[in-house]
This record gives structure tokens, C-alpha cells and sequence, in this order.
């Protein structure tokens, strides 16, 4: 009798919980009415936002078919590793970021109980790791792009950046439905390698804010995938100047400084499609040869040569990790993601792009 | 009716029946042994840094190769190694004997006697939980900045973001620390409370609130279940350190009181559904 | 002030517990079957049975501890569980022998107990616990841990608890459980002077001489079943008595006795027959006999003592050790 009815509120509330998280999505989901643009009048919204000040949350999420590498991660004293950039390749990473017109930016890449920083004030980029107590500074020429150095890409910009450069000659943009990213409305662009066979990228989306123009969400999906391998999306934004003392930093008592020299634009504009290699920040001053670059637009690929010479520079946790994920090939051994592939050669090279492994050994016996 | 009228004035809040409970609970010999025991946590962390000097630094828990430079962070880093164990075990001892405790003591009886009514014998029991992990995760706070500045020299505490705060930030970060350490707790006590309604044996209520919540911190650490692991009520236990970035990062603090509010109120509302209509045969 | 006698008297001709068909089954077995209880308002009941027949059972149900699987309860007037809140105020209770917190001083666990009645008043909340604690005699031992109490402290303790505020019904189970025959009469005379204030109280034993010693009114429970209730005197007289004859002409006697409407049986010694209540007084019968001509060498009436009629109730014998 009533005895039963007792227990309809502990039934009710997660069923209203449950139907709560399938409906809100879908009401994220549903139309959003704005002025309609063509995907080149997006593409220029999208261009022009730069300078832009805003803080928000950043949400980034890979999918790569890395094998699961926590249980190798060991101390988290080990900057700019093999470790951390792969860890920083699975799973879901969160960063908060702020920027305050085009010369003033911060990301704080929120790991648990740790946090990385790459902040940029005027011709001043500051790196800190919270969990090795290292600071890296550079001084960079004024005129450098919005966009920070960073190894893996921590914000949709970063993304747009790259795939708004090489729109032109080898990109096919159209639009798609509109969407509501983070509170705002944005319109979605879809952007296609043109005629590139050799590329590992299916497509890039952008959702762009419909009033700022700030891409708010990058997804990039690999050739014959329906989920995105790799994307990244703001949870939250705000449109407000985040204060001066955002991007003031003094590296704290007890921490490695380490001065480097700016890194070259050509090594800064092809960053997203090699992780492993160039330009965290530390790995900047490791490499000390220019990078070659062969192929154009999608399939891109950079060659770089190690410092020491070899990967037997790594310490024994790193080189058992690069076993793990790598295999061997003739000649070195190969990092194959479903977006990237990484060859390290015997030689000492490091061939990176967002190709086959096919192109990758013809960039190496080039 | 006005005698009747005036004692119903007399408390109906259950303001003194909580404080009367909490005075029940704090005074018994095993919740000052549990809270001991939490107090050594800090305390040997800190003589064991102390005593074996330059260990090497990246290993153990997070903060740990901090404290020789500054004896404050002897707190955090005992925060960090009580969350997945300590503080869930004394958590779930107290809120496995909520209910069961009583019955097992044959208690139960005289208080709905007297009587205490059903829902309010269950609030007052879980606010007095909700108040001893308040108290447990003071206690391993103060006691950790206590014995980390006598041992160690203390000064300014650098963040995670870099920045550097003084002491009084730096405390006043604490108790934020230790607010959302306790808020952390809340769904374990809730999930204690219903358990400790379904059993007349304490003990059984306690092994089984404490076996969930290393059965959950197991499944949030298996990343084939990821999908599960934002409604896991130890989801959010770790991500405290959002506290110390500069500026303070509110997403997790608001995550956490949103997802142990959902388990207050399923298993509050389970714990009610369960023990307003139970028959009380102990 | 006033008021609080007012709802008293207008209740006064209601029963103090009064139960209509009351049953508790647990599983298959019914622990309480079809209980038709009344306790007369001011009365000194006693709630007689065996141990497993049901008292305990029943008196969980009278206080709501557990639901009735059928039936209804009205205690005070007020429908239980339904008026809880508002009835149980006014009731004190000793269940299934006394429990406290063996961590906490005797004065502590009642002060506990009285704080979780919402309707005690805080202001006099010590002067409460005193008072009842000198009232059991346990003043001296007040700051004593429960778990230092013997099982008599712990039942005197218990009393206390339910004498913490003024009531109206007090429901004791076993009161005297535990108790030396010093406390035992202790107990049977407070329960005296809190009748004489006018409080019910209803007390269940499985002591008979406990319950006729101090009780005005009486019910016996057997199996789960309520064999009878009322004044003392009652039961007594409503008890099953048997005329046992003696006599060498058994099949004279039982005759007579047929032809007086009871039912014989021939014993070796004679006959024996169930009396009627209150119809055929053994007078008569003798006279009858000894009309007829049977040669009567004794004549025996049995049954008047409650022992005797819960023995024929029950069927089973007593037992007074506890």
C-alpha cells in the first residue's frame, strides 16, 4: 500500500537526473536561428577575431588509439617527456584560458594537484610546471601570432590558426548546422583536405562564436572515422578583459629558470601534426638543427635531428614507454596514431606529420 | 493547547537533538580514536620527511618534496594521503553506525520512543556526520600546519599556477580546502546512512559503506569505464588542488557539491523510504 | 495549565489503549492474532502470557516501533501510528528490557533520550533528569557509565527514562526484570504511587503473583492470542471451574449431574465436570447429590486462583522462578 510509495522519490530523482542529462544536450543541440553566412564570410569572422579578450574553460579530448600509458606514468618530475606528451594525447584534458587583446594570453593546463602554464605578456613567454618546479622564459618578437607555444594544442584558436593558414590551396570549407558552444551561438564549418591522399585528417569542424568570431570548438576527425579523434571545445566562456595580474608572472623561489631564444615561426606554424618532437618549450632548445619540411598543406611532414643523437638518451621509463608505443620498422621505429604518425629513425631523425607512415619513410630517404 | 503548542516550540528544530548527538558521537572513545589516528597521518608524514633527510624528490604523493621547504605543505600533503583511504574508512564508520549502532545497541527503540521521530532522527543523525568529517578533515588541516611549522621552516606558499600567497591566503585556502574536502565526504555519509538503515549489525553497515567507496575509486580508475565515471561520487575527491591555482578555479568546487548533492538526495530519500516504514524488532 | 486536564476528562470514558482485530505476522507465523485489547483509563493492567506469546510483539505495535499487518490501534484516543507524534509525548515506555549507550553516564543517556523528544521543554530538562533519576533511586550513581551498571541499575534506569516527562500511559515491559526483591517491590510501589496520580499504566510480566499483586485489571496472551481481559476479579470468576466428586456410585452422580445440564466424566474415583459460570453453584449441586442418594465421600470445587485459570488457559504451567 503506502508503504510502497515510499520509495518513488528515491526512483524519481535519478530518473529525473538520467532524463535531465539526455535532455539538456539535446536541447544544446536544437536549432539555433542566426543570420545566415557563407562558409567564406565565417572563415573571415573567424580570421578577424583575433585580439579578442576573454576567459574561458577548455575542454580537450583524445581519441587517438594510443595504448593506455597511466599505470607507466611514473614521477611527474619529468617535463616535456615522452610521458607527458603522451599522456597529454589520451584522454580528457582540462585548461583554462584567457587571453586580453592579441599580445596578453594564459594557459593553464589543469592537471590534478598539478598545473602547467604557458603565459605570454607583450614579448614575454613565461612556461611553468608546477609538479618539476621548472620555468622556462623566452622573449619573442612583438609581432608573433595570438598563439602560444605549447605541444599539443590546448585551445580551439590554436587549432583554427593552423587550419585557417593553409585555407586556400588545399582546403574544401563548407558550412554546417549551427550550434551552441559553452552558452554561445556559433556557426560550424567544416573544413576538408582538397585532393590529398597521403593525409591522415578526415576533416576539421569549427564552431565559431557568431558574434565574437572566436572558434569556441575544433574537432578534427582521421580519414574513415565518424567520431572526432582529437577536439577541443570551450566548457565556458566570458567575454570580460581578465585583469592585469592574470599574466603577470615572477617565477616562484626555488624554481629552474631557463632562458631559450624564440622559436622560429617555421617551427611554431606546423605544431599541431607533430607532438612529440619540436615545440614544447624545452624541446625547442633541445633541438638545435632547423627543421626540414617537405610536402605541402595537409601532408606536411618535419624532420627534425635529435640533439644527443639517438632516443638512448631517454631515461629507462621513457625508452620502455616508447617501446610500448611504438614498432619497430626498417630503419627506426614508428609512432602510428590514427591522426599523427611519428617515425624516429636509427640515425637520430624524427620524421612528424599527419600522414601515413608511407610518406613519413619518403621523407626520410629523401 | 497552549502547554502543547509551547512544547512543541521547545525543539522543534532538533537544534539540541543535534547538538545532543554530536556531543554523543564526539565523546565516545572510538570517535576520539579515529580522529587520533587521522592526526597521525600529519604527524608521521612529517617526522618520517624530517628524520630521512634529502629523499628524493617526484616520488610519493603530490606536495611531499615541498614540505622540507616549507613545513605548510606537511597539510596538503596529508590531505592528499588521506582522501582515497583514511578519511573514507573513519567516514564510513561513523556513518555505518548512524542507525545500525543504535539498533545494535537496542537505543533505536527508546529514541523513536521517546520520541524522536523517524525523519528527524535521520537528519540529526546524518548532520552529525556531515559535522564529523568537517571535524576529521580539520583535524589533518590544523594538525598538518601545526606539525609542518614546527619541524620545518614555514614562509610564503607558492600555488599551482605559480603564484606565491602568504600565510593568512594561504590558511584562508585551507579552509576552503578542507570545506570542500568535507563536501567530498557528504555522499559517502549519505550512502552510510541508508546502508546503516537496512542492517542491525554496525559493523556490517561500516565494512559495506567503506567496501563502495574503494569500489568506486577502483572504477574511476579503470578508463574502459569512463563513461561512468562523472556520476562516481569519488569523482571529484582529488581535484581539491583547483583550490590553489590563481585565480581559484570554482568548476570543480561547484561539480563536486552538485554530484554529492545528487547522492544526498537519492540515498537520503532511499535512507528515508527505508527506515520510516521499517520495523524496529531490535 | 488548565487546559491540559480538559482533553484528560473529555478522554476519561475512552480507553487508554484500546486495539480492534490487531495482528502482526511474520512471515507464515502470526505473532499477534486478531488482539482485541481495551485498558481502561486509570487502571493498573497487567499483560499476562508466557514468554513468545505475543506481549512484546504487541506492545511494539502499541508504540509504533512496528506496523500492524492488521488491525487498529488507538492510544489516548488517538489513532497509532497515525497521531505518533502527538500521542507518544504523552507515553513512557520501558521495551524489551532497557538500552543505553554503555559509553555515556547513566545521567547522560537519559538526557539524550529527552532532548529527542521535541516536546520536552530545554529550560527544565535538568531538573527533570534529576528528578527522575532520584525517583528510581539512582541519584547516587547518576555519573556512572551504563556499561557499570548492574542489569537492576539498568532496569531502574530505564524506568526513569520513561517517567522523564509527565504521562498519561506508561507502558512497561517486564519491569521488573533483573531486579532483587528489594527492587521488586520498589518498582511495584512506584507503580502504585504513579497510579495513584492517575496515570494508566499497563505492564506486562510473565510473573503472576507481580501482576495480582498490583494490578486492577488483567489480560492473558498465549500464542499470539488474547484468551481474556478485564478486572482481576473477573478473569478470577470467568475461570474454568470443575467440581471433582468422589464417590464410589460414579454412574449415580453422573446422572444427577446431567440431569443439572453439566457433562460428566466418570473418573476412577469418581466424577468430574466443567462449572458453568456463575449458573450451577456447587451448593446446589451437593444438595442434589445427596438427594439422589449417591454415597458423596468429598467434593472439590478447583480453578479460582488466576494460576489455575492460566493454566487453563494456556495449558501450560507457570513459570514463577522467571
Amino acid at each position: 500500500m503506502n508503504k510502497q510509495l515510499r520509495w518513488i522519490p528515491a526512483i524519481a530523482v535519478p530518473a529525473l537526473v538520467v532524463a535531465g542529462a539526455i535532455a539538456v544536450p539535446a536541447m544544446a543541440t536544437a536549432s539555433v536561428n542566426l543570420p545566415h553566412k557563407s562558409a567564406a564570410q565565417i572563415v573571415a569572422l573567424a580570421q578577424k577575431s583575433g585580439g579578442s579578450s576573454f576567459s574561458g574553460t577548455v575542454e580537450q579530448t583524445a581519441n587517438l588509439g594510443l595504448p593506455d600509458l597511466s599505470s607507466l606514468q611514473g614521477g611527474s618530475g619529468d617535463s616535456g617527456s615522452v610521458s607527458d606528451i603522451v599522456s597529454q594525447l589520451s584522454g580528457t584534458h582540462k585548461a583554462r584560458v584567457f587571453a586580453s587583446g592579441s599580445t596578453k594570453s594564459r594557459i593553464q593546463t589543469l592537471d590534478q594537484l598539478s598545473e602547467r602554464d604557458v603565459i605570454r605578456n607583450g614579448d614575454s613567454v613565461w612556461a611553468y610546471d608546477s609538479s618539476s618546479k621548472k620555468a622556462v622564459h623566452a622573449t619573442i618578437p612583438s609581432s608573433g601570432g595570438r598563439s602560444l607555444p605549447s605541444a599539443v594544442p590546448s585551445s580551439p584558436t590554436d587549432i583554427a590558426d593552423q587550419v585557417l593558414a593553409q585555407i586556400d590551396d588545399y582546403t574544401t570549407v563548407t558550412t554546417s548546422s549551427n550550434v551552441r558552444v559553452a552558452g554561445q551561438k556559433a556557426y560550424q564549418i567544416t573544413l576538408t583536405p582538397k585532393n590529398d591522399t597521403t593525409t591522415l585528417v578526415g576533416d576539421v569542424t569549427l564552431a565559431v562564436d557568431a558574434s565574437t568570431g572566436i572558434p569556441l570548438r575544433a574537432a578534427i576527425t582521421a580519414a574513415g572515422q565518424t567520431d572526432p579523434a582529437y577536439s577541443v571545445a570551450f566548457t565556458s566562456i566570458d567575454y570580460s578583459t581578465p585583469s592585469a595580474s592574470t599574466f603577470a608572472f615572477t617565477p616562484p623561489k626555488g624554481t629552474a629558470v631557463k632562458t631559450i631564444t624564440a622559436p622560429t615561426s617555421a617551427s611554431s606554424s606546423k605544431r599541431f601534426v607533430h607532438p612529440g618532437a619540436v615545440s614544447r618549450e624545452d624541446g625547442v632548445a633541445k633541438s638545435e638543427a632547423e627543421p626540414t619540411v617537405t610536402g605541402t598543406g595537409w601532408s606536411t611532414v618535419v624532420g627534425l635531428t635529435l640533439p644527443a643523437g639517438d632516443t638512448s638518451a631517454l631515461s629507462g621509463s621513457q625508452a620502455g614507454m616508447l617501446d610500448q608505443v611504438t614498432t619497430a620498422v626498417a630503419g627506426g621505429r614508428l609512432l602510428q596514431t590514427s591522426l599523427v604518425s611519428v617515425l624516429l629513425t636509427d640515425d637520430g631523425h624524427v620524421y612528424v606529420g599527419a600522414v601515413k607512415p608511407s610518406a613519413l619513410e619518403a621523407a626520410a630517404g629523401e | 493547547m497552549s502547554q502543547a503548542e509551547a512544547r512543541v516550540r521547545g525543539g522543534r528544530l532538533g537544534l539540541e537533538f543535534l547538538l545532543s548527538e554530536m556531543k554523543t558521537l564526539f565523546r565516545r572513545a572510538r570517535t576520539i580514536a579515529m580522529l587520533g589516528a587521522l592526526a597521525a597521518v600529519p604527524v608521521l608524514l612529517a617526522v618520517a620527511v624530517r628524520i630521512t633527510t634529502g629523499g628524493e624528490s617526484g616520488r610519493g604523493p603530490a606536495f611531499l618534496g615541498d614540505i622540507t621547504q616549507n613545513g605548510l605543505f606537511v597539510a596538503l600533503t596529508s590531505l592528499v594521503v588521506a582522501i582515497p583511504l583514511f578519511l573514507p574508512l573513519t567516514v564510513g564508520v561513523v556513518a555505518g553506525d548512524t542507525v545500525a549502532g543504535e539498533a545494535g545497541l537496542g537505543t533505536l527503540r527508546y529514541l523513536l520512543v521517546a520520541p524522536a521521530g523517524r525523519v528527524r532522527l535521520l537528519v540529526v543523525k546524518y548532520l552529525a556526520t556531515a559535522v564529523f568529517c568537517l571535524a576529521s578533515t580539520l583535524v589533518i588541516v590544523i594538525v598538518g600546519a601545526a606539525i609542518g611549522a614546527i619541524l620545518f621552516p614555514i614562509g610564503p606558499v607558492t600555488l599551482l599556477s605559480g603564484q606565491t600567497v602568504g600565510l593568512g591566503a594561504y590558511f584562508a585556502r585551507l579552509l576552503l580546502l578542507a570545506l570542500y574536502v568535507t563536501v567530498s565526504m557528504l555522499g559517502l555519509s549519505a550512502i552510510g546512512l541508508f546502508i546503516s538503515t537496512l542492517t542491525s549489525v554496525p559493523v556490517g553497515a561500516m565494512a559495506a559503506t567503506i567496501v563502495l567507496s574503494t569500489v568506486a575509486q577502483i572504477l574511476g580508475s579503470l578508463p574502459q569505464l569512463e563513461f561512468l565515471h562523472p556520476w562516481l561520487f569519488t569523482d571529484h575527491w582529488l581535484e581539491f588542488g583547483d583550490l590553489l591555482r590563481a585565480p581559484i578555479s570554482w568548476e570543480s568546487f561547484g561539480d563536486n557539491a552538485l554530484l554529492q548533492a545528487g547522492y544526498i538526495v537519492v540515498f537520503g530519500f532511499l535512507a528515508w523510504g527505508r527506515f520510516s516504514t521499517k520495523d524496529i524488532l531490535s | 495549565m488548565p487546559d491540559s486536564t480538559a482533553p484528560k476528562s473529555s478522554a476519561s470514558t475512552e480507553a487508554a489503549i484500546e486495539t480492534t482485530a490487531l495482528t502482526k505476522t511474520f512471515g507464515r507465523q502470526r505473532a499477534v492474532d486478531g488482539v482485541d485489547l481495551r485498558v481502561p483509563r486509570g487502571s493498573v493492567f497487567g499483560f499476562l502470557g508466557p514468554n513468545g506469546s505475543g506481549k512484546t510483539s504487541t506492545i511494539r505495535m502499541l508504540l509504533g516501533l512496528t506496523q500492524a499487518t492488521s488491525g487498529d490501534i488507538r492510544l489516548l484516543g488517538a489513532p497509532m501510528p497515525g497521531d505518533l507524534r502527538r500521542v507518544l509525548p504523552r507515553v513512557g515506555a520501558l521495551v524489551e528490557g532497557p538500552a543505553f549507550a554503555p559509553f555515556l553516564s547513566g545521567r547522560a543517556n537519559l538526557h539524550r533520550l529527552d532532548t529527542a523528544d521535541r516536546d520536552a521543554p530545554s529550560a527544565s530538562r535538568r531538573d527533570r533528569v534529576d528528578a527522575a533519576l532520584d525517583r528510581v533511586g539512582l541519584g547516587h550513581a547518576a555519573d556512572k557509565k551504563a556499561h557499570a551498571y548492574s542489569l537492576g541499575m539498568k532496569q531502574r534506569l530505564g524506568i526513569a527514562g520513561a517517567l522523564l516527562m509527565p504521562r498519561e500511559l506508561l507502558i512497561l515491559d517486564e519491569p521488573s526484570n533483573g531486579l532483587d526483591p528489594q527492587g521488586t517491590r520498589e518498582v511495584r510501589s512506584l507503580i502504585g504511587s504513579l497510579a495513584d496520580d492517575g496515570t494508566t499504566v499497563f505492564v506486562s510480566s510473565h510473573l503472576l503473583s507481580e501482576i495480582e499483586q498490583m494490578c486492577s485489571h488483567v489480560a492473558v496472551m498465549s500464542a499470539g492470542r488474547l484468551l481474556t481481559q478485564g478486572t482481576l476479579d473477573e478473569v478470577r470468576r470467568h475461570g474454568v471451574q470443575r467440581i471433582v466428586v468422589t464417590t464410589p456410585d460414579g454412574a449415580e452422580a453422573a446422572a444427577v449431574l446431567a440431569g443439572l445440564g453439566l457433562e460428566a466424566a466418570t473418573t476412577p474415583a469418581g466424577v468430574s465436570a466443567e462449572l458453568p459460570v456463575d449458573d450451577t453453584e456447587p451448593e446446589r449441586i451437593t444438595a442434589a447429590l445427596v438427594a439422589a442418594g449417591v454415597r458423596v465421600r468429598g467434593l472439590q470445587v478447583t480453578g479460582a486462583t488466576l494460576e489455575d485459570r492460566f493454566v487453563d488457559l494456556t495449558g501450560e504451567g507457570f513459570d514463577v522462578a522467571g
